[in-house]
């Protein structure tokens, strides 16, 4: 038992480390790349890093930075007015930040780039035609346009834009990814799509000028909050105005290259801009690795720690009444069928996001394998020990611990087990809540369609589920006399 | 018909109109006995004739209906159990060892959960070895590994490892070949010499009541069909019943 304890303070002691900052970024490639950007700067000035990136959105991510559990990511002054604060009146930075210094929070200098909608026709068009801002459009009706679902119908997309400069173009509704195609092989004239798509470069579209000044503006910054590392947070300004439209579309375009990778993009930029010297690519592989491991042990241990007490305490209550013993394991099962991405989803309002909402899930979930092992195993145990145990005189503790328990213990054991692996593999959709662990890099590979990434979750956590059965066999060896164990010898 | 009181206190148990019903089934029908102390009575009875009830309600793990259940002289306190079961030692047919002990923490359990010493239970646990001529190198095994005599011996050590006043065993040797029985049945009566104890033993085989008790119990349908010494019962049957079980056995044992 001291072996457990002391495995489990090593798991708890190497997280505690205070200084480390957690850099965290959305699920899309650009917000990934700066996130990236501004994780190996940090590390360069010798600043501990945490990745936590790929959460799943903008509430998420505004959760995560409120509750610290994250601290810093990179956002948009437009979300920020429009998503985070509900004040789309805001315009001015001096504004915004005022608003943010209210919740605690701190919108450091804009990196340089405006990533909002955009009108692009081809290079071709555009010189033929004379185009060089929005306006120049009018007129111009005979023109084949294409806009993306979304743009075409959300208020402050297409129906505005129309109403603002008075255009009188018909419109089709097409798939964002193939509008570029469209544009390329010349089926279309005109299509909307963001200010830093890597594909306009690509294409050389020509993005037309919005002289109206329709759009909102989405300058890009870092968000962090007020208690961040002061040299952290000097280290990141260093960034501020290096990264035009132009730039971002080329490292974004990068990133399109299945062969690069995100740290590789972001490496070569800070070297380009003399920030850092040495390539830092590859260098934090094997401390994420370990950083991942140790918070999905965590995750799962704590989970299943408390659902050990909580679902055999329980069971040990209830056990002698059917009527309550089976509603016990109904309202477990309950549990067992909500979808687990629902179920952390459904913890967000209640307890925000991060660690705290992935362990009550996980917890939620262990309970039904291991009170019902314990129900089971405490119904099947024969009447005649219990009336020995009885006649002996044993008060309701001391038939407990020497005659239930024992005699439970291995299908308690086998329970535990079960709800441990379960754990184990649902805890990588934790980091979807921004909870870490494994889930990170598998993740971020899903939404970077990146396989490397996606292994480098998964085979760890697969070898994390093949190394919790050996413990739990062990954990038997200790607990259960060798002719009642359930694993076979030499396991 | 039946003669239910006899001499001698305090009386290892008593049952004053004692009924109880298990389900829908009456399993003790207004039954009056007293069962003399210091000596060795069987409860004799085909199954389901209420025999093992009897046992079970002198220690507390049953409550009668209606009727009071007197236990070592005095009535039984339902919401004080355990001074009253730590008097006692009690072994039952079959599964009486736990699994998960090996035999001599079986043997021990009752005098650790006491709190007892252990230099002191080692020098009991000796003394009972040698009475039920078990080999010390059984102390170490695990249940499933000793014969089914034993098994029921240690059974029988763990019972006395207190030193009860008084001793309930439920058909504990019904379950072992007859030449193990007949073993066990002598080890039985030599731990009955060195340590007089009340006694209250459960079957359904004439013979093994023959054999070990001073007095007989005949119980038929939750009724008392004759008690009284061994040699009267065997000798006068009151009814037809009793004289069917009793037929063509003889020899008095002691």
């Amino acid at each position: 038992m001291t072996r457990a304890a002391l495995l489990l303070s090593l798991l708890w002691g190497g997280i505690a480390a205070a200084q480390t900052v957690a850099v965290a970024s959305k699920n899309f490639t650009e917000n990934y790349i700066l996130a990236e950007i501004a994780a190996q700067l940090l590390e360069a000035h010798g600043i501990d890093v945490e990745r936590r990136q790929g959460l799943n959105g903008t509430k998420i991510s505004y959760e995560a930075l409120h509750n610290r559990a994250i601290d810093v990511y990179p956002e948009y002054t437009g979300t920020i007015t429009e998503v985070i604060l509900n004040r789309p009146e805001l315009t001015s930075l001096r504004e915004i930040r005022a608003a943010l210094a209210q919740q605690n929070l701190v919108l450091l200098d804009p990196l340089g780039f405006n990533n909002t909608y955009a009108i692009g026709v081809t290079r071709e068009v555009a010189e033929r035609e004379g185009l060089g801002t929005i306006s120049d459009l009018a007129g111009h009706d005979e023109l084949r346009v294409a806009f993306p679902h979304e743009f075409l119908n959300r208020p402050d997309g297409w129906p505005g834009l129309r109403d603002r400069y008075r255009l009188g173009l018909s419109v089709r509704g097409i798939e964002h990814s193939l509008a570029y195609e469209a544009m390329e092989s010349g089926q279309l004239d005109v299509t909307a799509s963001y200010s830093t798509d890597g594909e306009i470069l690509r294409t050389g579209l020509v993005l037309l000028k919005d002289d109206l000044g329709y759009f909102p503006q989405y300058l890009a910054a870092y968000l962090t909050h007020d208690e961040l590392r002061r040299d952290a947070a000097a280290v990141l300004d260093t960034l501020s105005g290096r990264i035009d439209n132009r730039r971002m579309q080329a490292l974004n375009l990068r990133a399109l290259d299945p062969s690069v990778s995100i740290a590789e993009v972001a490496s070569q930029f800070l070297r380009e801009e003399g920030l850092v010297s040495t390539d830092n690519g590859g260098i934090s592989f094997l401390p994420d690795l370990l950083r991942n491991t140790q918070r999905h042990l965590k995750l799962t241990a704590s989970a299943l720690l408390l659902a050990v007490l909580f679902g055999v305490g329980v069971a040990v209550l209830v056990y002698r009444h059917r009527t309550l013993s089976n509603a016990f394991l109904y309202v477990s099962g309950l549990m067992q069928t909500i979808p687990s991405i629902a179920l952390l989803a459904l913890m967000i309002p209640l307890v925000g996001v991060g660690q705290k909402p992935a362990i009550i899930a996980l917890f939620l979930y262990s309970i039904l394998p291991i009170a019902r092992s314990t129900i089971t195993a405490m119904h099947a145990i024969p009447g005649g020990y219990r009336q020995v145990a009885a006649a002996m005189g044993m008060t309701r503790a001391q038939e407990l611990r020497h005659v239930l328990l024992p005699l439970a213990m291995p299908h308690v054991i086998a329970g535990i087990r079960t709800a441990a692996i379960i754990c184990i593999g649902t805890a990588t959709l934790a980091a979807f809540i921004g909870a870490g662990g494994l889930g990170d890099p598998i993740v971020t590979g899903l939404a970077l369609n990146d396989s490397r990434l996606i292994l480098q979750g998964a085979v760890p956590a697969a070898c994390l589920a093949i190394l919790t059965e050996l413990f739990f066999s062990q954990v038997e060896r200790w607990l259960v006399v060798p002719h009642m164990r359930s694993s076979q010898p030499g396991l | 018909m039946t003669e239910n009181t006899l001499q001698q206190a305090p009386s290892a148990a008593e049952f004053r109109n004692v009924t109880l019903r298990r389900g829908t089934v009456t399993a003790l029908d207004d039954l009056t006995l007293t069962l003399p102390g210091r000596k060795t009575t069987a409860v004799l009875g085909a199954s389901g004739s209420g025999k093992s009830t009897l046992i079970q309600l002198t220690i507390g793990l049953l409550r009668p209906d209606r009727g009071t259940v007197s236990t070592l002289g005095a009535a039984v306190d339902y919401d004080k159990l355990r001074p009253l079961r730590k008097r006692i030692g009690y072994a039952i047919q079959d599964i009486c060892l736990y699994p998960h002990l090996d035999i001599r923490d079986n043997i021990l359990l009752p005098a650790r959960l006491d709190g007892r010493d252990e230099q002191e239970c080692a020098a009991r646990l000796d003394e009972l070895l040698t009475l039920m001529q078990l080999p010390e190198d059984v102390l170490p095994r695990w249940p499933h590994e000793l014969s089914g005599g034993q098994q029921q011996r240690a059974g029988l050590c763990r019972a006395m490892i207190l030193r009860p006043e008084l001793l309930l065993l439920d058909e504990p040797f019904s379950g072992l070949d007859t030449m193990t029985r007949s073993g066990i049945h002598d080890q039985f009566l030599q731990l009955q010499d060195a340590e007089p104890v009340s006694s209250i033993l459960v079957t359904h085989d004439p013979q093994e009541a023959i054999n070990l008790a001073d007095f007989i119990v005949v119980i038929r349908e939750g009724r008392v069909q004759q008690h009284g010494p061994v040699d009267d019962v065997v000798s006068n049957p009151v009814n037809e019943y009793v004289d069917h079980l009793c037929t063509g056995l003889t020899g008095i044992a002691r």
